[in-house]
């Protein structure tokens, strides 16, 4: 086992490998760019090793400084999250090179899943079912011969792809030459690659993805989560089980999902994504990302493993103790994502203080947190401040916990999709199971906060929490049972930081 | 001690005043009297004993009012009134999380949050003639290029003195992994550029002037 780990990234993920390491009793590396110094990741680790400015490019994304950090702590293995360099094949190669372990697939395996072209074809002669559609050299008659062929409406996705970056539906014919041309440009500024793919675009599909874990042996699959709630692309609500699938489709795509891996050579965790056709129930391959989710908690929560710690145990060597027999789904989990974004507002990222932040709790109840109170939200990155997880006996309980954890969170200083979640959660299409990958866009496109009128219990808070109010007037009023406030080094004004008390 | 907040376009006049054992709050023409119960960084716990104004009856500033929402007169429920829910009708203590940062307070009360602003009282500033204060807001709206949120200056793609179209490219922005096209709103000439590439910069920073 390794005796130290760097972490290639920031934010709530850091934090995440950073508390499977110490329980592991493995020593933590963080890093760190000029605007993180202080970041909470920063504050947990053993260590944390500066790597440069803000901009990505020059720190979390900069494979020399992330090298030389490790080289510097003397660290064994790298763990690089999610995100920035964890599905960069190149990086996986230079960490081997330095004789440390990757946390994660070998980077064929990354480089193979990476272009979406060359993994529809490896699956396809897998027999995995992948969507109809075409992979090749992309002049504009070409294409359009090739979407001929499949029908519209289609999608053009950019080979290099991910994360739904350049990506188009075309309707009809007459609308693909610009699509195409618009994906191209895109695809050459996010990726450097300007290659296209066609598929079919199937309307009001489920996105439902199967978790897979592997030694240098085994592959097996710890089941499903369905991320069908999505605004353009990007997932925010997932829960496990699907409540969409039955017991001989989950079976089936469990097994799909591991034939996958196995033709991807894959070691160590990835998630296998599909799309299910609502109509006819046929499940195609989407992509595979080879890497730690997200959303990964609440595969851990229903299937009761340590996802993390079994990535870090398969790297250094170690073989699974469990056969696909042994894995079962348990009661129900749901994860939130919150961001820091303005709903009302076009989702615009937000950046700021997180002037206070108080997070749910309670039997099944987890919050995974990139932030506590008083840290910068920076603009830089992005802007996920926490992920609140529930676990409960089945869906509705499930549904119940999480309402209740929303209900319980207090975070201020900076626009949140706070009530937008609560509104998803509560709307007779998610309760029903009836939502679909477009369906936020859709039924949620004119979304607004309910209209507030301030009750007059926040405006007598706003009047009271005035510093000078409680100074001049809390001695008098306080009752004098439990700490007298007044002597208590954590009173309200002296609150210093990051933001004014009193404004 | 008085207080303005604003909320939207909403005003709010505060005044808190204390009492024998108890503060004793105006907002706009209601009164309530409150009991502070306890305070901790950024949580106020507080319970009120008493309220009047339009909207309730006279209520004795010792006795606990306490109006449940199912049998609260009609009058209760007009748009005007307060609710008839929420802290007035509450036996039990209240607690209302909060934060200050600058002029701005965030709140959170009973599951939702609210965010006030405090202009400076109108006796604190030379108050401008409402006319000239419109003329140059909308001066102040054709003319600055403002940025849409915080971000990362990449590109500045004018120069200044630069003739612009409606629609055209005026700055190139990152924030979050994307890039935002900063477009000019009309026609005419680039007169000041405020921003370098390299710079971050603040949501509602003007980015650049116009002239015609």
């Amino acid at each position: 086992m390794f005796s130290k780990i760097l972490i290639a990234n920031r934010g709530e993920i850091a934090v995440r490998v950073i508390r499977a390491c110490r329980e592991l009793g493995i020593a933590s590396v963080a890093v760190y760019s000029e605007p993180d110094r202080r970041a909470l990741h920063v504050r947990l680790a053993d260590e944390a090793v500066a790597i440069g400015p803000a901009a990505a490019s020059e720190s979390y994304l900069n494979i020399e400084r992330v090298l030389a950090a490790a080289r510097a702590a003397g660290a064994q293995a790298v763990h690089p999250g999610y995100g920035f360099l964890a599905e960069n094949a190149l990086f996986a190669r230079a960490v081997a090179e330095a004789g440390l372990t990757f946390i994660g697939p070998p980077a064929e395996a990354i480089a193979a899943m990476g272009d979406k072209a060359a993994a529809r074809e490896r699956m396809a002669a897998a027999g995995v079912p992948v969507l109809p559609g075409w992979q090749g050299a992309d002049d504009d008659a070409t294409l359009r011969a090739a979407a001929g062929e499949i029908g519209y409406p289609l999608i053009v996705k950019p080979a290099a792809g991910g994360g739904g970056k350049g990506m188009r539906v075309v309707n009809q014919a007459c609308d693909l030459d610009e699509a195409a041309g618009a994906s191209r440009r895109e695809a050459m500024a996010a990726f450097g690659d300007a290659r296209l793919i066609l598929e079919r675009y199937i309307p009001h599909a489920h996105h439902i993805e199967y978790q897979v874990l592997a030694d240098r042996r085994r592959v097996l699959h710890l089941f499903e989560r369905e991320c069908s709630i999505q605004r353009r692309y990007q997932k925010i609500i997932e829960e496990s089980p699907s409540p969409t699938l039955d017991a001989s489709q989950r079976a089936c795509m469990g097994a799909t999902a591991v034939a996958a891996a196995h033709a991807a050579g894959y070691s160590n965790a990835g998630t296998v994504e599909f799309i299910v056709d609502p109509g006819s129930g046929s499940y195609y391959f989407l992509e595979m990302n080879t890497r730690l989710q997200v959303e990964h908690p609440i595969t851990e929560l229903v299937v009761g493993l340590d996802l993390v710690q079994w990535q870090i145990r398969v790297a250094a060597g170690e073989e699974l103790p469990f056969r696909q027999e042994d894995l079962t789904q348990r009661g129900h989990a749901i994860e939130c994502r919150l961001y820091a974004e303005d709903p009302a507002n076009a989702f615009i990222p937000a950046a700021g203080p997180l002037a206070h932040f108080i997070e749910p709790a309670g039997p099944g109840v987890r919050v995974d947190s990139g932030a506590a109170t008083g840290d910068e939200i920076p603009v830089f990155y992005d802007p996920l401040i926490a992920k609140l997880i529930v676990h409960a006996e089945d869906r509705p309980a499930a549904i119940r916990r999480m309402e209740a954890a929303l209900g319980e969170t207090v975070l201020l200083g900076i626009p949140t999709n706070w009530q937008f979640l609560r509104d998803v959660l509560g709307h007779p299409d998610f309760r029903a199971a009836r939502a679909h990958t477009t369906w936020v866009d859709e039924e949620l496109a004119g979304w607004r906060p309910p209209p507030c009128e301030l009750p007059p219990e926040v405006l007598a808070a706003a009047a009271l929490s005035e510093a000078q109010i409680l100074q001049a007037g809390a001695v008098a009023v306080l009752p004098e049972a439990g700490t007298s406030p007044l002597s208590d080094p954590y009173s309200p004004w002296r609150i210093a930081n990051g933001f004014r008390v009193g404004g | 001690m008085r207080y303005r907040y604003q909320s939207g376009s909403r005003l709010y006049d505060v005044s808190v005043e204390r009492r024998h054992g108890h503060y004793r709050l105006t907002i706009d023409d209601k009164a309530f009297d409150v009991e502070v119960v306890d305070v901790r960084p950024g949580i106020l716990t507080f319970r009120c004993i008493g309220a009047e104004g339009p909207g309730h009856a006279d209520a004795g500033t010792a006795a606990p009012l306490s109006i449940p929402s199912e049998h609260a007169p009609p009058g209760l429920r007009d748009a005007e009134a307060p609710p008839s829910h929420g802290f007035v009708a509450e036996p039990g203590p209240h607690t209302v999380h909060w934060s200050s940062s600058g002029g701005v307070k965030w709140l959170s009360s009973r599951g939702c949050s609210y965010r006030l602003e405090r202009p400076s009282p109108p006796s604190e500033r030379s108050s401008p003639p409402a006319g000239a204060l419109a003329a140059q807001g909308r001066r102040d709206i054709e003319d600055s290029v403002r940025a849409p949120m915080p971000a990362l200056v990449r590109a500045v793609q004018v120069a200044e003195g630069a003739a612009v179209q409606p629609g055209q490219t005026l700055l190139l922005l990152e924030a979050m992994k994307m890039e935002i096209r900063v477009a000019s709103p009309r026609e005419g000439i680039v007169a000041r550029l405020l921003v370098r590439p390299g710079q971050t910069v603040a949501h509602g920073q003007v980015l650049a002037e116009l002239e015609s």
